[in-house]
């Protein structure tokens, strides 16, 4: 009994002290460990809040240097940077660089990617130093004059943290919010605060960076863990709204874009002239639709609250140019001309993540325009010239969005679109020579998501430059391709029609020849590759696809005479829930024709079926990358 | 009758060849007819757009304060199609002290009526000493005409900026015109163009009643700027006039050679200085037995290893060679001029060098101007014999150069009038030597063993790679190109501290499914870790060299067991492809050994720029590579037939 009892308190004190070791060691080899990440959020009213940041980061190695010894804060007129400082300490612990004041910084005014201009002012410095390990630690202040842009807590970086602290102060008892929690467990503590204010504290110790696993979703790659607010009440320029039910998010939204709402006459008078009595609701949308993309062009200029208030319907119809929601509120007010009621609608793009149906507040980077009918309602993309009303491509699918009613806001979704809709066919004839060169010509035809991609890169764009592309498209599998003519269809026009590629050329070296073999790998378009199979053991998160698609090819085969199949992968169907692979082939003669059908039905895959799913591309992957083989005189 | 006709016929040609000299440059908002109806371009039909005119007038005003440059710039752009209101998007850079006055735009619609740009959508942004206007013209539709014009003020005379002809878009009209006064000399010269002398105008200007010459360049009908993968910097082939005043009566505006070299020689000879700090380090390193080889090369190991290089480029020394020294820590020029220092103190005759690296462009020697240099190098001279030396980067063994430094020509700063010197081209043959001891077993599942050695650039380049990745990194990305699916086993590295020598990798690996089997048949390539399976050059036609940084040469020497009960039942021609003009090669070799296969391969390219028109021979060349790569060994576990 006692020596059990000795055992017991040993493996415990064993334990601890490892497990304290490992607390000390956390992440001690890192590359750069972010000891400290200390934020503060303090509001004071509808109008002032003040938000603080502090970071001390050590370096071991130059690894990570490039990517975090520095730092950027950006500057709005909605955001004003009250301060910043930072220092630098080198491996003795001595303070060898010190910048003390916003004027020792670097600064520089300019509009990020898309945008022409914004009123953005970003402040930096670079805060490496030659010798390791070193540390930095910097801080800065910002005051911001609307809660909108209520900071949310991060505690996860792309490397270690040691320590992650948000702190919330608010005015009073009184003060309503919300929060939403993404992979986190943790409950904030509420502690004492002077001045009658309220202070909730959020701790997260040791945290590793995202997890990274192939086939990511948007949302599982940019928030793995995180922790949102929302006030209940927020209050934009003049605009005052509340947060705490989509209808009233949707109410407040209205009240931004209520001012104005007439077009100029001469509009008026021209899109009338589109209009007819004969025409379907659908065709007169898209009458209209086609006006709009003739006639403006995106330019996305920002200055104050711009970046979500829409600019006047006048100016906007002056300048024949506005972004997403200038545009979108154009669109609108011609359709009323027409007598068509339609909605903006309010989204974030799929690629850059999901709306989170249980939380309203601000989760939204683009505006559509939405026209709800009884049998199918019609969104339209305003910044898009090359499609028709109702063509929405992948990053506007699979996302539920805030449609904004004449009173108030409702949750819609929008559905993905299934596989045959964004489908790839292709039939290639060619006649191979004993030297491995083949002489072919084919077409290949998409559409949906997959023609969006082809008609992207080769509308507006030089013959010179489209027979590159296309010859890349054609030969991204094969060693050289050259072709000698090209013609396509539907790349300007016609966009309800799939875009069509005619080919003709030559592949070099399409074979290998020795002696008196032939190796041929007849998938020219479409070969998924060993590396897509993923090769972790296990998942965290779904495994996401951009969007459903199904591609068919058909190769036919002209052997040189005296050559017959030796060898080569056995005709298969593999049949899952998530998606399908078909090959088979026959010779018959000099002639072998073989089909292959790849199809992603599901474009989230649940993580349960992940071992199916690697299972189905290795098999797929392993036959994509096999030859038959001719013999001569075999 | 006849010779009324022939004076009619003389004037109407004098007329014509003036109409195209003058070449009329409409005024602002005023657009002929035929601009506003075009609705494409003959000479380019897939124009999205087209510059009308582009035009920059720049004069040198005489003032109480001294002199100033005034440079007027006008542009009028066509929009042909949907894509071509991209053009409608402008910025145009400016130096943070230079002033932009007089900024008009305006949309003129296909109708004729315009369309004004308001001042307040005329922003400006600034990036450390860059200024940019930045706006977009209102109301722009398919057939718009967008035009605008403005009036740069600087104070900056000496280093006046080249004029760029070309365009993103076709351009029909360039012209460039300078108006000085007279009597004074002026250098210009054209790059990627031919050579053309300017119309001269007299004219009076009435504000001073002086007399002025007006000299015009107009060059038409240019084609937009391309560019291509494999290209050292775009701006080395637009068609460019670089324009410079000299001098006017006995002021001197730009300097030559020899007063820049002077000019900044004295910067440098402040650094320079006999410390005795610098005297024990030669005593401590050098010795009178040592060769004069030796002696610099422990000199500049001495730099390169002991002072920590905080800044790769500049040419601006501040400081003492001393305080480099005692602080360990000093910019790239700052240690190479100490390395100078150090040499000079020695009994060497060394001077820095200014170069241009390969990324920065190409130096202009007709243009004496000291902003094209970025980088600067130590220069030795030693009897017959010539060094050229860079301390910066760790990695770089005595008598090479960083990658980056392989250019023509630098700029000899001595104590006397400069010159020009060539930088010395890499002769190494930077190998890489493969040796690989691999086995395959009856489900087509390779395991290997794999030494690599590398050499000289090869090296250098492995070693600053795995500075930054980390070893383990480097060598799963060796697998990774190489194989779809590989296993890392073990690995070890040899030879990575010692910069002088070769760096050489021990690797185990495996790869899954290798080779194909099917039936009693195993169909698999060659397990060599170099192999081309496709053919890096695209594109048929090529319009600028392709430049390499440095020679490379690699051998493998494969030898692969085979499963147990199978043999070899074919195997793949051994091939020799060699071009001896343009320093290519490659041959293989296949062997049965019974119960092994030995494979040989060997490429050699041995030239760093290939001209457009040696192209083609270099994209046939990799073709036959990947061919001979391609081909496939045939193992059989039958029992061989007589044929075999």
């Amino acid at each position: 009994m006692r020596s059990k009892l000795f055992l017991y308190m040993m493996f415990c004190c064993l334990a601890t002290s490892w497990l304290y070791a490992q607390s000390e060691s956390w992440q001690e080899d890192a590359d750069a460990l972010i000891l400290m990440d200390q934020q503060k959020f303090e509001i004071e009213s509808l109008e002032k809040a003040r938000y603080k940041v502090r970071q001390v980061i050590r370096f071991n190695n130059n690894k990570e240097v490039d990517d975090f010894a520095r730092v950027v804060v950006e500057e709005s007129n909605l955001a004003k940077c009250l301060g910043i400082s930072a220092k630098i300490r080198d491996k003795n612990g001595k303070v060898v660089k010190h910048l003390k004041k916003k004027s020792e910084f670097e600064s520089a005014q300019f509009s990020p990617g898309y945008e022409l201009y914004s009123e953005s002012k970003y402040y930096w410095a670079e805060l490496d130093w030659p010798d390791y390990p070193f540390e930095i630690e910097y801080e800065y202040e910002l005051e911001l004059t609307t809660l909108f842009l209520w900071p949310p807590w991060y505690p996860q970086s792309g490397i270690p943290v040691q320590k992650s602290t948000y702190q919330l102060i608010l005015p009073d008892e009184a003060f309503s919010f919300n929060t939403h929690t993404i992979g986190l467990e943790i409950e904030p503590v509420k502690r004492q605060s002077k001045k009658g204010k309220v202070e909730w504290f959020w701790e997260l110790s040791e945290v590793d960076p995202p997890e990274k696993e192939g086939y990511m979703s948007p949302e599982s790659r940019n928030q793995q863990r995180a922790l949102l607010f929302v006030a209940e009440t927020f209050k934009l320029g003049k605009y005052v709204g509340k947060s705490d039910t989509w209808d009233n998010f949707g109410k407040w939204y209205r009240r931004l874009i209520a001012d104005e709402t007439t077009l100029p006459p001469a509009m008026v008078t021209e899109v009338n002239q589109l209009l007819n009595d004969e025409q379907t609701v659908y065709e007169k949308v898209n009458e209209i639709y086609r006006y709009l993309q003739d006639n403006t062009r995106y330019v996305a200029i920002y200055l104050d609250i711009g970046g979500w208030k829409p600019h006047s319907l006048s100016s906007v119809a002056f300048n024949k140019y506005g972004d997403c929601k200038d545009l979108t509120m154009l669109m609108i007010a011609m359709l009323d001309i027409a007598g068509i009621k339609s909605y903006p609608a309010l989204m974030r793009t799929r690629d850059t993540g999901r709306v989170i149906e249980e939380f309203p507040s601000n989760q939204f980077n683009h505006v559509l325009t939405c026209v709800p009918s009884e049998s199918d309602t019609i969104w339209v993309e305003c910044t898009a010239d090359n499609c028709y009303a109702g063509d929405l491509d992948y990053s506007r699918e699979d996302s539920k969005v805030l449609l904004v009613k004449e009173n108030g806001g409702e949750i819609v979704y929008i559905p993905p679109s299934p596989a045959e809709e964004n489908g790839m066919t292709s039939k290639i004839k060619g006649r191979l020579t004993s030297d491995g060169l083949l002489y072919l010509d084919g077409w290949a035809k998409s559409s949906g998501n997959q023609a969006d991609y082809v008609r992207g890169n080769l509308i507006s764009t030089r013959e010179e430059d489209q027979l590159e592309w296309v010859r890349n498209y054609v030969g991204q599998n094969l060693p050289k391709v050259d072709l000698s003519s090209f013609q396509t269809y539907n790349i300007e026009e016609k966009f309800n029609q799939p875009v069509k590629i005619e080919f003709s050329g030559k592949a070099s070296n399409f074979a290998a020849s020795s002696g008196s073999r032939l190796f041929v790998n007849p998938t020219i378009m479409n070969r998924r590759s060993k590396r897509s199979v993923p090769r972790k053991e296990s998942r965290e998160f779904d495994i996401y696809f951009k969007y459903a698609y199904a591609d068919t090819d058909s190769v036919e085969l002209q052997i040189p005479m005296g050559y017959a199949l030796e060898a080569g992968p056995k005709p298969q169907t593999l049949e899952t829930d998530f998606g399908r692979y078909e090959v088979n082939y026959e010779a018959e003669g000099n002639n072998f024709r073989y089909r292959r059908v790849f199809q992603i039905t599901d474009k989230i895959i649940a993580r349960e079926k992940y071992d199916e799913f690697k299972k189905f591309l290795k098999a797929v992957s392993k036959s994509d990358g096999s030859k038959f083989v001719f013999k001569k005189g075999g | 009758m006849r010779q009324l006709n022939l004076g009619l016929w003389i004037v109407l040609i004098i007329s014509f060849s003036f109409g195209l000299f003058a070449q009329k440059i409409p005024k602002f908002g005023k657009v002929s007819k035929e601009t506003l109806a075009m609705t494409e371009l003959a000479a380019d039909p897939e124009a999205d757009a087209v510059y009308m005119f582009d035009v920059g007038d720049l004069s040198l005003r005489e003032t109480s304060g001294g002199f100033h440059v005034e440079v007027y710039r006008h542009v009028r752009i066509k929009v042909l199609t949907e894509e071509g209101k991209e053009y409608a998007d402008v910025s145009i850079p400016f130096w943070h002290e230079d002033k932009i006055r007089d900024f008009k735009a305006h949309t003129i619609l296909p109708n004729g009526k315009k369309v004004k740009l308001k001042k307040k959508s005329i922003f400006e942004e600034r990036v450390k000493n860059l200024r940019f206007k930045k706006f977009t013209f209102p109301g722009v539709e398919v057939g718009s005409v967008i035009e605008y014009k403005y009036k740069l003020e600087s104070e900056y005379i000496h280093e006046l900026e080249p004029w760029y002809f070309q365009n993103p878009a076709y351009t029909l009209v360039s012209r460039y015109s300078v108006t000085v006064l007279p009597h004074f000399s002026y250098n210009a010269f054209f790059l990627n163009e031919e050579e053309q002398e300017p119309v001269k105008e007299d004219i009076m200007d009435v504000y001073t009643k002086k007399r002025l010459t007006k000299f015009i360049w107009t060059l038409t009908d240019l084609p937009p700027i391309r560019t291509e993968p494999y290209m050292r910097s775009l701006n080395d082939y637009r068609a460019a006039l670089h324009f410079q005043i000299e001098k006017y009566r006995h002021i001197v505006f730009i300097k030559d050679w020899p007063s820049l070299v002077k000019e900044i020689r004295e910067t440098y000879d402040d650094f320079l200085g006999k410390d005795k700090s610098l005297q024990a380090v030669i005593d401590t390193e050098l010795n009178d037995s040592m060769k004069t080889d030796d002696k610099i090369r422990a000199l500049y190991e001495y730099v390169r290893d002991n002072v920590e290089t905080t800044n790769q480029s500049g040419i601006y020394i501040k400081s003492k060679a001393k305080d480099v020294l005692k602080e360990k820590k000093g910019t790239a020029a700052q240690k190479n001029l100490l390395l100078v220092n150090l040499l000079e103190m020695a009994g060497f005759n060394a001077n820095p060098v200014l170069i241009s690296s390969r990324n920065n462009g190409r130096m202009i020697q007709r243009h004496a101007r000291l902003n094209q240099f970025n980088r600067m190098l130590a220069y030795v001279k030693s009897g017959m014999k010539t060094y050229m030396l860079d301390t910066r980067q760790e990695n770089c063994p005595f008598k090479m150069l960083p990658v980056d430094d392989i250019v023509e020509n630098g700029l000899v700063v001595n104590r006397g009038e400069g010159g020009f010197v060539k930088i010395p081209i890499p002769r190494q043959v930077n190998m890489a030597f493969c040796e690989t001891k691999a086995t395959l077993d009856d489900e087509g599942n390779l395991s290997a063993e794999l030494l690599i050695r590398y050499d000289d650039y090869r090296a250098m380049y492995v070693r600053n790679k795995i500075e930054s990745d980390g070893d383990k990194a480097f060598v799963t990305e060796l697998l990774k190109d190489r194989y779809e699916t590989a296993e890392l086993d073990t690995f070890t590295i040899d030879g990575l501290d010692d910069v002088n020598g070769s760096v050489t990798f021990n690797i185990n690996y495996d790869v899954e499914g290798f080779a194909q089997v099917v039936g009693d048949m195993i169909y698999l390539s060659s397990p060599a870790i170099n192999q081309l399976n496709e053919n890096p050059f695209k594109r048929e036609k090529r319009y600028y060299p392709v430049e390499y940084n440095y020679a490379i040469a690699s051998t493998d020497n494969v030898s692969l067991k085979l499963p147990e009960g199978y043999h070899v039942n074919e195997l793949p021609q051994a091939i020799n492809a060699r071009v001896k003009l343009q320093k290519l090669t490659f041959q293989n070799a296949w062997e049965d050994g019974g119960d092994t296969i030995n494979i040989k391969r060997q490429v050699m390219i041995r030239k760093q720029m290939y001209t457009p028109r040696e192209y083609s021979t270099l994209r046939t060349f990799y073709d036959q590579i990947v061919k001979a790569d391609q081909g496939q060994i045939v193992l059989s576990s039958a029992a061989p037939t007589a044929g075999e």
